[in-house]
């Protein structure tokens, strides 16, 4: 089994397509990251100065009755990962005495150009979902059509080892090949969060983004699986890429 | 040559992958067809509904020029292009009326007049649906038609290669350039062949409904926009050829060729938008307002002052009417100069982005399908055309009455006469396909230049194919 598991892994880590799925991650993160901490401090110096207004216009106010308290949500962190409805839903509220503010009551301060919003916003997990969804698949394709064109999946099957266990050595191996890029990009993305001044992590974040790590290798897993299905069940390389690239192409 | 274009597609139309790539075209087109007739007849009527109230109340200002000037033309809508199939192009991201607003009150007894006003939307504010793709012929063709010609090409080159073939069809007295056209001329036929029925479906879809018509102009634009499909197709197909040919296996070349397209496709538009968008800071809200306050006190302080000693009755008048257009053409500039800068900085992002051979068929397809950040603009203008006509028809109307002193601005030195509410100018939104075109020149250059230089690399690298 562990023979199995480390030929494997050889197998793939030598591959051009591991040190593509590596270089082209860390690239994309690693600028995507930049930009979102950039806009990120953007709109927490809106924020700070949207409470600052609202306490300057809190005093100035003479009676209770009269008092109209806005209160205002401050941008999470974690957006840069994932950006959710933070920045397109409102985030300030006015309450009063005979107002109990709902969703609708929300507004918007510190979208200084509402005409940028045509451009779409890019967050870490979006990156992970495209391309690392698209490395599974690419992972995936030739495990076992690759192996019977070659022949080599004769020479493994002659051998008094179970088929599952195969396919669990396959499926191991290159959910780690998936889960390394996946990691030392999540791990460059922290880092060049905590180097930011304006962001301050604390241990309740850094639980989250394990939380986000393990929803990543759960959805990378379900699209290893897919292509691994596919080329188990096509006996051409060429077609289980192609098919993998459909589904690919259809699901994100 | 036509052999070596009827082999690639006998090969093509056998395959899996055409099959695969009809139906999954066939399939987008219909969706985006059925949504269309689902959405558009509600925008129509939206915008019918907006433009009748509109004009309402118009019609109940008419009983008074003075009333009319003040309060000036209400709201003027935009509207929706019935080529939004085509291209969504952020269109909920973009406001669509104009406003004007005037100040009901501006003490001593003055009204200030009305200027144009350019709301800002913030249409999502309370849509808490996750957000979705449109799935609109931009997307379709930007996306999907992309992937489906990398898939077509990858293999070309180096498949032929892998199986020993290309020695073969290299061993006929045929030019090598011949064989790459005839390859090149084949697998565009076999994508244009999918994409023209799934083209063909959702327009027979959208036009056998009576709620949405298409005029001469709109077939003409949507005839430009398949040819710019096409167009944007032999990009990534000449792209597809150029690895190919460089690349000796095709699962490296597909891994290639998927990674430029992720790259160029997916990330760079919106990386690159954000980071351009970072390099301008348009004025902000707050700080229009408070330029708005500044200009508003100081344009008092002088009003003060010009009233600090007695004044003739006729000067009085006189100034007072100055004061108010003076204080509305002020607040009207300062809201130009705010917009100015917001679409000095799309403008810029956009054009940043055009890197990416997917942001220049979006800004095409937009352009053509008359929606997006260009036709805004186009209707800014419209309203600014509009604006300044319902001054000139309100001067012209002041100057034909013999009662009036002329004097703009305030209700003692105007005409205060009924007029007549069909003279009054009435805006309508016009597209126009001249404009369009300008607004796209430069997009469909760079666009048949990256063609030609892809094609021509792809032709430079199977000229030095090794067998």
């Amino acid at each position: 089994m562990m023979t199995l598991i480390r030929r494997e892994l050889l197998d793939n880590l030598m591959t051009f397509r591991f040190a593509a799925a590596t270089f082209i991650m860390l690239l994309l993160v690693v600028a995507n990251t930049f930009v979102l901490i950039i806009d990120y401090e953007r709109r927490l110096a809106s924020h700070n100065d949207a409470v600052k207004m609202h306490q300057r216009q809190l005093q100035e106010k003479i009676t209770y009755s009269a008092g109209k308290v806005r209160v205002d949500r401050p941008p999470n962190p974690l957006s840069i990962f994932n950006v959710g409805f933070d920045k397109r839903l409102g985030n300030e509220v006015g309450v009063s005495h005979r107002l109990v503010p709902s969703l609708w009551d929300a507004g918007m301060h510190g979208s200084d150009n509402p005409f940028m919003d045509m451009f779409a916003s890019m967050d870490i997990v979006f990156i992970f979902e495209v391309i690392l969804s698209l490395f599974a698949l690419i992972f995936a394709y030739n495990a076992f059509a690759g192996e019977y064109e070659s022949g080599t999946l004769r020479l493994v099957l002659t051998h008094p080892i179970g088929r599952g266990k195969i396919l669990v050595a396959k499926y191991m191996s290159a959910m780690f090949c998936l889960i390394v890029p996946l990691l030392i990009s999540l791990l460059l993305a922290t880092i060049l969060l905590t180097t930011s001044t304006a962001i301050s992590l604390n241990s309740d974040d850094f639980l989250r983004i394990g939380g986000i790590i393990l929803t990543s290798v759960a959805y990378l897993s379900v699209f290893y699986l897919i292509g691994l299905l596919i080329s188990a069940a096509t006996r051409r390389t060429s077609t289980a890429l192609m098919l993998s690239m459909f589904v690919w192409g259809f699901w994100s | 040559m036509w052999y070596i274009a009827k082999r690639e597609l006998y090969d093509n139309f056998n395959s899996l992958r055409f099959a695969l790539a009809t139906v999954l075209l066939l399939g987008l087109m219909l969706t985006n067809a059925v949504v269309h007739l689902h959405e558009h007849p509600k925008r129509i009527q939206k915008y019918n509904a907006s433009i009748n109230e509109s004009l309402t109340d118009l019609t109940s200002r008419a009983d008074n020029l003075y009333t009319l000037a003040q309060e000036g033309p209400g709201l003027l809508y935009k509207k929706p292009s019935t080529l939004r199939f085509c291209a969504d192009g952020g269109e909920p991201f973009l406001p669509n009326v104009v406003g004007g607003a005037f100040l009901w009150s501006i003490s001593g007894g003055l009204r200030g007049f009305w200027r144009l006003n350019y709301p800002s939307t913030t249409p999502n504010l309370t849509d808490i649906r996750p957000n979705v793709t449109k799935v609109d012929w931009a997307f379709i063709i930007g996306y999907v038609l992309s992937l489906i010609a990398i898939l077509f090409t990858f293999d070309t080159v180096s498949g032929e290669r892998e199986r020993g073939t290309l020695r073969l069809i290299l061993a006929n007295p045929i030019p090598r350039h011949t064989v790459l056209i005839g390859k090149f001329l084949g697998a565009l036929i076999s994508v244009g062949i999918p994409l023209a029925l799934a083209v063909l479906m959702n327009l027979l879809v959208i036009s056998t409904s009576s709620a949405v018509q298409i005029g001469a102009d709109a077939w003409g634009r949507l005839g430009i926009i398949f040819f710019i499909a096409i167009l944007y197709a032999s990009l990534f197909l000449a792209l597809g050829l150029l690895v190919s040919a460089r690349v000796s296996r095709s699962a490296v070349s597909l891994v290639i060729l998927l990674l430029i397209w992720v790259t160029f496709v997916v990330f760079v538009p919106s990386t690159l938008a954000s980071i351009a968008g970072g390099f301008s800071s348009p004025m902000s809200t707050d700080e229009l307002w408070q330029r708005r306050g500044e200009l508003y006190a100081k344009r008092w302080e002088r009003y003060d002052a010009y009233f600090a000693e007695r004044v003739e009755r006729s000067k009085e008048i006189q100034f007072k009417g100055e004061h108010v257009i003076a204080e509305a053409e002020e607040q009207e500039r300062v809201n130009e100069e705010h917009l100015a800068q917001q679409i000095a900085q799309v403008k810029f992002a956009r054009g940043t982005t055009r890197i990416s051979p997917i942001a220049i068929s979006q800004h095409l397809f937009e352009s053509f399908a008359g929606t997006g950040f260009e036709r805004h603009l186009q209707f800014l203008e419209n309203t600014k055309t509009h604006a300044r006509q319902f001054r000139k028809f309100i001067a012209d109307t002041d100057s034909g009455d013999p009662e009036s002193s002329h004097i703009i601005g305030i209700r003692e030195g105007m005409s205060e006469k009924p007029v007549n509410p069909a003279a009054i100018p009435k805006f309508e939104d016009t597209l126009s396909l001249s404009k369009d075109f300008n607004a796209a020149a430069v997009d469909l250059l760079l666009l048949t230049l990256f063609v030609i230089v892809l094609l021509s690399g792809a032709y430079l690298a199977f000229v030095r194919v090794e067998v």
